[in-house]
């Protein structure tokens, strides 16, 4: 393997600053019951730089909805460290934990759930300042509704009570309702995901306004694919709790150095229609994160795996400039400059 | 495998229930007021007269020292003896139990038979006029009290109709057809409620399962709508079923005191009546024995069930 | 494992399943709600027809109402309904049981009956329908099992529901579909609930079984991606009407509807990546809002005085309900080579 392995950010060549958000080694378990436990996030490196969109995708047991909880501190980091702007978050005093607080918000799934049913729009979006009690009670409020007007949201809708509003409006009122803290970066968990095409497209757009107008760096954490290549830079591909591959958008979409993210990509069904697509359909069924399989956790569905799969864990390595992913074979599989992959 | 767990865990439990449920009562039937030895000396009898029947009774031994003997006892079968007619409890419990679980059984059937088809006829209508006047009437049920609708029954079909034999009939050794005959109406009286109780938690759960898309998915192929509603439905109605049927098992036992002495039958329940009347610490002791014993193996049959009719319980 | 190309299915022009101005109302307290307005398709023997639209399209409610389980004390429908000759509508759920139809859905969470194992759901099914003695279904059981690619199907038919994958369970859903026999089967988004990975094994096996059975599918979908990659033909339904229907590649080519066009437009792509999306502006009209002329009119770019009058569903074997559908030049999805 001539490839680096993958230091603290030697990546991007040059000198750059520290990321907006890093995490290195962390991992999340929970217990469940008798001896055993749960490994949710297995040893994650993670890098979030300002102003840039990073994508995380995965299937069900992924991991990735756990990696945004572990950010925010809704799930317990049982290893590994978490780092804003350099600074080990965990070292934070008061002050600078309520900064981070604010400066970290998410915007759930599922719009419906996300806001109280008793308390109007306009409340529910003032929320996060009231708990910080942040100026006084009236300059909240215009906060509050300048925000709901960023969303696009009028001041009539926010006299309102949820159940009046369409799924797309809840959607926005929870985007706003994260944006009244000024948030820096933007955790989006399946934001999109149980919207319409029509209303996809229109919060997909309403983010895409929102990073230039509050400056904001967005982690967008979905399933589905053609929404994170469409808004991401950077993406990140989870599996079993692990980042498998680690890429610039269009690196990762072109040429995939990871059979699981070849997969997944020729897996996302696409309305373009193309002749003879040779479509890699993996066999048998995503293994239980209660029980991975040992060595590279991609093994039991991997049409190339070896022997040595099964024993040895891959590291994140360099297969392209900027481009790192985990698998023993990559280079054997697709070679080092993108030639083709019929190399087996 | 997973029954037997289930008992062993029950028995371990069991134990210290048994021992909470008696210690309770033994020292609340002593803050009631009377006294044992007047009751049974008479009022006028000297204090030392008294001083000696307590003495006989072990009633002059510090109250832990009393509940200790009892309880060593009674691990062996043997609750003691009466303080009034100095027969032995064990004896006196055991020829009373099989009546009182008869009446208790019967009046679980009558229960089910109401509650259940009904419960369901009610669930398949949901919010039609059958459901309406189905859901009226059981609301009615849980509203009369056992005694009263004993009493009605007696008015109606034994002094009005002759169809049933009144109170006091022969007992279960003497003339066991008779002596069934004369449950009907006090079974009537228990299970009328019970079937109330029955009819609207098996309609809730019904009503929840027949909107599920498992049934959907019966229905799409095309099974007749029978057996999506009594086999399907049903079985996964059965926790909130067995539930209910636990909890009324207690319930029943409890009321069966009451309905016996309406009906004046030789139960457990006119036993209690009558010690308590006259402060046999013994006899209240060791009735209450048997009827937590009762309650807990029933909540170990509902505990099993469980775990038979839904695999998802492990 | 690589996939058969959809190209290559024979395409049988006799159509098995007859919808004529299906409409459908639900009764309620407050009034009726038409939901379905005078739908009329058909699906050849063997065919894979989508059924496409977002929430409110009525695309669900068309299935529903097909496969016989909508609540008669509420649902109202007319119009006419056959498969294979046999009338669909209107008939009691008591002799449904001899239509070759058969159902899937979406959640294969909840679809499977909790308390009953795989194997008794599926062999109750094959003696109601198929009158087999217990033994027979028992066999037929494993074959069918088998043909949905469940591995050890021995042992699989004394699990429960809860002790499958989510795509095994779908897989499941499908055996039990196959025993009823059906010639058409009617696939209530059954991906959706799903991972991608999932989802193509299970489109895989959706494509192989019609095939191989010579059945027919009506695959009601909101994923044009999945209709590209599935389906024969398509139906775009929008507000409980069709609006367009065609052969696949030419709806999604050449859409000769603005709200086709407008929901291949709204679909996000790593082609489409720092630009913005067109959306569709405004909502799907309420089910008790009476519309005169084109339904779509108020949301669309298009938009002219004739959209005020009736439109008629037009054209030979690509109709579209759209007066200016003539003069629109729209944007289709393209014929890309992907860079793999």
């Amino acid at each position: 393997m001539s490839a680096l392995q993958k230091g603290p950010d030697e990546a991007a060549g040059g000198e750059r600053r520290a990321p907006l958000l890093e995490l290195r080694q962390v991992s999340v378990r929970y217990p469940v019951g008798g001896r055993r436990r749960l490994t949710a996030v297995d040893a994650v490196d993670l890098r979030v730089h300002e102003g840039e969109t990073l994508g995380i995708i995965g299937e069900s047991g992924s991991g990735k909805s756990t990696i945004a909880r572990a950010v925010l501190g809704l799930a317990p980091v049982s290893s590994g460290k978490l780092l804003w702007q350099g600074e080990d978050v965990s070292g934070f005093d008061r002050a600078q934990r309520r900064e981070f607080v604010q400066a970290v918000q998410m915007v759930f799934q599922d719009p419906h759930s996300a806001l109280d049913p008793r308390r109007t729009i306009a409340q529910s979006v003032r929320e996060p300042l009231d708990v910080m009690r942040r100026g006084v009670r009236g300059s909240r409020q215009e906060v509050a509704m300048q925000a709901l007007a960023d969303v696009g949201l009028t001041a009539e809708i926010a006299g309102r009570y949820p159940h009046q509003l369409s799924g797309g409006q809840k959607q926005r009122a929870n985007i706003a309702r994260a944006l009244v803290t000024r948030p820096r970066l933007l955790i989006c968990d399946e934001s999109v995901a149980a919207l319409d095409v029509a209303l996809q497209a229109e919060i997909l757009n309403l983010l895409q306004d929102l990073k230039v107008n509050y400056q904001l760096t967005i982690m967008f954490i979905s399933h589905d694919l053609s929404v994170v290549a469409h808004l991401a830079d950077r993406m990140n591909v989870v599996y079993l709790g692990q980042v498998v591959e680690d890429a610039t958008t269009t690196s990762m979409v072109d040429q995939p150095r990871h059979p699981y993210s070849e997969a997944l990509l020729s897996a996302q069904p696409h309305v373009n229609l193309h002749e003879e697509t040779n479509r890699i359909v993996l066999t048998g069924d995503i293994p239980s994160p209660l029980d991975p399989p040992p060595g590279c956790r991609f093994h039991t569905r991997c049409q190339h795996a070896i022997d040595r799969c099964a024993t040895t864990t891959p590291e994140l390595t360099e297969a392209l400039p900027d481009h790192w992913a985990a698998c023993l074979r990559t280079e054997e599989l697709y070679g080092l400059t993108g030639r083709a992959k019929e190399l087996i | 495998m997973r029954v037997l767990r289930v008992v062993g865990t029950s028995l371990l439990t069991a134990v210290p229930t048994l021992i909470l449920a008696t210690f309770i009562v033994f020292f609340m039937q002593r803050l009631i007021p009377g006294d044992p030895a007047v009751a049974l000396a008479g009022e006028y009898a000297t204090p030392e007269r008294l001083a000696e029947i307590r003495a006989d009774l072990g009633l002059d031994q510090p109250m832990l020292v009393q509940y200790w003997d009892w309880i060593r006892n009674a691990f062996t079968g043997n609750l003691g003896a009466s303080f009034l007619s100095g027969q032995p409890v064990t004896e006196q419990i055991l020829s009373r139990l099989p009546l009182t679980l008869l009446l208790t059984l019967f009046a679980l059937i009558v229960a089910v038979v109401i509650g259940l088809p009904t419960g369901v006829w009610a669930a398949q209508n949901a919010e039609s006029r059958l459901d309406r006047f189905l859901t009226t009437s059981a609301t009615l049920g849980l509203a009369m009290p056992n005694f009263w609708l004993g009493m009605m029954l007696i008015i109606v079909f034994s002094m009005g109709l002759g169809l049933f034999p009144g109170p006091g009939g022969p007992s279960l050794q003497d003339d066991p057809a008779e002596a069934l005959r004369g449950l009907v109406l006090p079974a009537m009286a228990l299970g009328l409620v019970g079937g109330a109780e029955i009819c609207r938690q098996v309609r809730s759960a019904m009503i929840e399962n027949l909107g599920a898309d498992y049934v959907r998915t019966h229905r799409a192929k095309a099974l007749p709508e029978s057996r999506i509603v009594w086999l399907h439905a049903l079985k996964n109605s059965s926790l909130p079923f067995a539930t209910i049927i636990g909890l009324q098992v207690s319930r029943l036992i409890g009321s069966a005191v009451v309905v016996e002495a309406v009906f004046g039958l030789p139960g457990l329940g006119s036993l209690v009546v009558d010690a308590t009347n006259q402060r046999d610490y013994a006899v209240i002791q060791g009735v209450v024995l048997v009827a937590a014993v009762v309650v807990l193996f029933t909540n170990t049959l509902v505990d099993i069930s469980y775990r038979l009719l839904d695999p998802r319980i492990s | 494992m690589t996939a058969t190309p959809t190209s290559s299915r024979p395409k049988v022009a006799a159509p098995l399943l007859e919808v004529e101005d299906l409409s459908l109302s639900f009764r309620s307290g407050s009034g009726e709600a038409r939901v379905l307005h005078d739908v009329s398709f058909s699906v050849g023997s063997g065919e894979i027809v989508g059924l496409v639209g977002e929430s409110g399209s009525g695309k669900t409610v068309t299935s529903l109402a097909l496969a016989g389980l909508l609540d008669p004390r509420t649902a109202v429908t007319s119009g006419n309904a056959t498969l294979n000759g046999e009338p669909l509508l209107g008939r009691g759920s008591a002799n449904r049981s001899d239509l070759p139809l058969a159902m899937i859905f979406q959640e294969p969470m909840t679809a499977l009956d909790p308390v009953f194992t795989i194997g008794s759901q599926l062999m109750e099914t094959l003696t109601h329908r198929q009158g087999k003695s217990r033994k027979e279904a028992k066999r037929e059981a494993l074959v069918l099992l088998e043909q949905v690619g469940i591995s050890d199907p021995r042992a699989r038919l004394a699990s429960y529901p809860h002790q499958l994958s989510g795509g095994m369970r779908q897989r499941v859903m499908i055996a039990i579909a196959l025993a009823c026999a059906p010639r058409l089967l009617i696939a209530d988004e059954p991906t959706t609930a799903v991972d991608v990975t999932i989802q193509a094994q299970l489109l895989e096996l959706i494509k192989r079984l019609s095939v191989e059975r010579d059945m027919s599918v009506l695959f009601i979908t909101h994923d044009l991606g999945v209709v590209a990659e599935t389906c024969d033909r398509m139906i775009t339904m929008y507000a409980g009407r069709i609006v367009e229907q065609g052969e696949v590649e030419q709806v999604l080519s050449k859409p000769r509807h603005p709200y086709t066009a407008g929901l291949l437009a709204a679909l996000p792509s790593p082609e489409t990546r720092g630009r913005t999306l067109a959306a569709i502006p405004g909502r799907v009209p309420p089910p008790t809002q009476v519309v005169t002329g084109c339904v779509f009119a108020e949301r669309c770019d298009h938009r002219a005085d004739e959209c005020g009058e009736p439109q008629d569903l037009a054209g030979s074997t690509h109709q579209v309900r759209c007066v200016r559908s003539a003069e629109l030049t729209l944007i289709g999805a393209q014929r890309l080579e992907v860079g793999r």
